[in-house]
């Protein structure tokens, strides 16, 4: 068994010089993303328990498209930033939303909602915000849509990692269970909703709303806290060493930033490895006015769907093979939009025209 | 068995707590966090505390999770369960946040400092929204003067002039003084009389920290000032222009060494 103490020096010795960078990096990452983690898997927990599995059938559209374009709006209700909203969709997915509006939700959520659509207009207020904030939404919206439909052809065991699929199948069977076991009290007169009174004999326990479903709440909140604190730490660790390194070589890496392509690429590597939070990125992507538009697009539109420590929290949901397509994808993906993006200057100029009355 | 995991999950989620409250409380978050963050660092770890505790003391105590499992199964856990051993789970995450614990300084080390300010940026590749347009009159009233009549400005004030021509058009010519960290200049030093300040600016966190450099230039040799000190530097500002780039340039009358100044976050807010 090897000992902390062990491990410690491991890592002292991969770390080199620079234990007190790894340790500022990993401290501020980690207290910064921690209270959001909590938050996401305080929600899943509640969502696990408290939420019928038949709520996503009502509430969704029947049509798939539709039922996706919508999950890219869910964030205007829930808003949750990248970190949150791994733990939520993966108890959603229990509940029985679809796989590829789940994606659809998780992808867009942390760019598509108040709290980062705030933070981009304030961010940008002297450099074209309308323009920005429009771009952005749709970019993350679009981006997130596209994958969700791609996704409706895709077989869900290609995606989700067997402990998830093992969650789907067992809770199917228990939905079964529910449904034939409602059904016979119904044929027996002993409907619940009825308001006719009671029986005298004892009840199943999934009409008890007492205290024990907040204990099972908050234990199913836990637990999801634990799993996701697990691939957190692990990619906070992961980014914290990679920024040391980026900060140490970042002349090298500069100086083949030349081209707009280059540039745009060079700017989703540093939103993969300096995994800002998508509440602020904006904050960080402003500052950079020596950055071409489409460039600081691809920061804050790849950033919240795709970095170093979401690439470990997406391990939780997701097969290893698919996580890697669907990274690659992500990244070509979005380079190509906000290059392109970044060149359709007719409707940046309708927006600016927005801005001209109020300078 | 099971409530002995249950508690070893929660001791996770109150190590978390432990960790975030421990740096609310303490006078170094601003080198970690900015200020807009601390509130959340508190919330997040009474919430933590709570849930920590509440997860504790009823783990014992059999939930409902309002389904039917059937009587051959062992309740709810089983279904609900996440997929990692609590055991694992709480070596992986504690072993990085006690090895953080002991290594931090809560500042930025040398060797980092050096990478950042080794780049040679522009007030270009910035946008600093919290500058206020001002005038002569405006910095007379509003700003502080040293004895011999400097204007008292912050090193971020007058890079981010650069590149602006109204602003640059008041403070170019004007003595001022500001404090900043002393390096050579690895750039536009053709006569080798240039030397170059330089501050961190932290957006979010202390990862994505920058360095905000500014050219000092002397009229005879370079001082005996020791690399990465932190120096009062006063003289008269200007501006050069390379390459379509602005650069601020102080030409300087006085320098000398100081202390670290009073919260600097980048030297884990010493003295």
């Amino acid at each position: 068994m090897v000992g902390g103490s062990e491990v410690c020096a491991v890592m002292e010795f991969f770390l080199g010089n620079h234990q007190s960078d790894f340790a500022l990096n990993f401290l501020s990452l980690f207290l910064e993303g921690a209270p959001y983690i909590l938050l996401g898997t305080m929600i899943s927990g509640f969502i696990d328990v408290y939420m019928p599995s038949s709520l996503m059938d009502k509430l969704l559209p029947k049509n798939k498209f539709l039922a996706i374009f919508s999950c890219g709006l869910m964030g205007l209700i829930l808003p949750v930033c990248e970190c949150a909203v791994v733990p939520v969709i993966r108890r959603l997915l229990g509940k029985g939303l679809p796989i590829s509006c789940a994606f659809t939700y998780m992808l867009a959520a942390p760019i598509v909602n108040p709290i980062t659509i705030w933070s981009t207009w304030h961010a940008f207020s002297d450099q074209d915000q309308w323009w920005v904030v429009v771009s952005r939404i749709g970019m993350g919206y679009g981006v997130a849509v596209l994958v969700g439909i791609i996704l409706l052809v895709i077989p869900m065991e290609k995606v989700l990692r067997d402990s998830i699929l093992r969650t789907l199948r067992s809770r199917s069977d228990i939905e079964k269970k529910d449904k034939a076991k409602a059904k016979a009290r119904e044929e027996q007169g002993h409907a619940h909703h009825d308001d006719e009174g009671c029986c005298d004999h004892d009840h199943d326990h999934d009409y008890d709303i007492g205290g024990s479903r907040v204990v099972m709440a908050i234990r199913s909140g836990v637990q999801d806290c634990v799993d996701v604190a697990v691939y957190f730490s692990i990619g906070v660790c992961l980014t914290a060493m990679f920024n040391i390194w980026y900060v140490l070589n970042q002349e090298v890496t500069t100086q083949y930033l030349n081209s707009v392509w280059m540039e745009t690429g060079g700017m989703m590597v540093l939103a993969f490895v300096l995994s800002v939070c998508s509440t602020s990125d904006a904050f960080m992507a402003a500052t950079l006015r020596g950055v071409g538009i489409g460039s600081k697009m691809a920061f804050m539109v790849l950033g919240p769907m795709l970095d170093v420590k979401l690439l470990f929290l997406y391990q939780t949901v997701m097969r290893k093979k698919f996580l890697f397509y669907l990274a690659i994808g992500l990244f070509v993906l979005i380079g190509i939009l906000s290059v392109s993006w970044q060149e359709f200057e007719p409707f940046r100029g309708f927006f600016s025209s927005l801005e001209g009355g109020k300078r | 068995m099971k409530v002995f995991e249950r508690r070893v999950m929660s001791v996770v989620v109150l190590m978390i707590a432990a960790l975030l409250l421990y740096f609310y409380q303490h006078e170094k978050l601003s080198g970690y966090l900015k200020e807009k963050f601390h509130i959340y660092v508190l919330i997040g770890g009474l919430a933590a505390l709570v849930v920590g505790m509440f997860s504790f003391l009823t783990a014992g105590v059999e939930g409902d999770c309002g389904h039917d499992h059937g009587a051959e199964e062992d309740g709810c856990d089983d279904d609900h369960g996440g997929d990692m051993n609590p055991f694992v789970a709480l070596l992986i995450v504690a072993l990085p946040m006690f090895c953080s614990l002991s290594w931090t300084t809560h500042g930025v080390s040398e060797a980092r400092q050096n990478a950042l300010s080794e780049k040679d940026v522009s007030s270009a590749d910035f946008s600093f929204n919290d500058l206020p347009p001002f005038t002569l009159e405006t910095l007379e009233k509003s700003t502080t003067k040293a004895p011999d009549g400097a204007f008292i400005l912050n090193i971020f004030e007058l890079f981010f002039t650069a590149g602006d021509t109204v602003q640059e058009k008041v403070i170019n010519g004007l003595y001022v003084e500001t404090e900043a960290k002393l390096r050579n200049e690895p750039n536009r030093n053709a006569n080798g009389n240039r030397m170059r300040l330089f501050r961190l600016m932290m957006t979010c966190c202390a990862a994505d920290a920058q360095a905000v450099p500014m050219t000092i230039e002397f009229e005879g040799e370079t001082p005996d000032i020791g690399h990465n000190s932190w120096v009062r530097v006063a003289g008269i500002m200007s501006y050069e222009r390379q390459d379509g780039v602005v650069y601020p340039l102080l030409k300087v009358k006085r320098i000398e060494q100081i202390q670290v100044p009073e919260g600097e976050w980048s030297e884990g807010l010493m003295k």
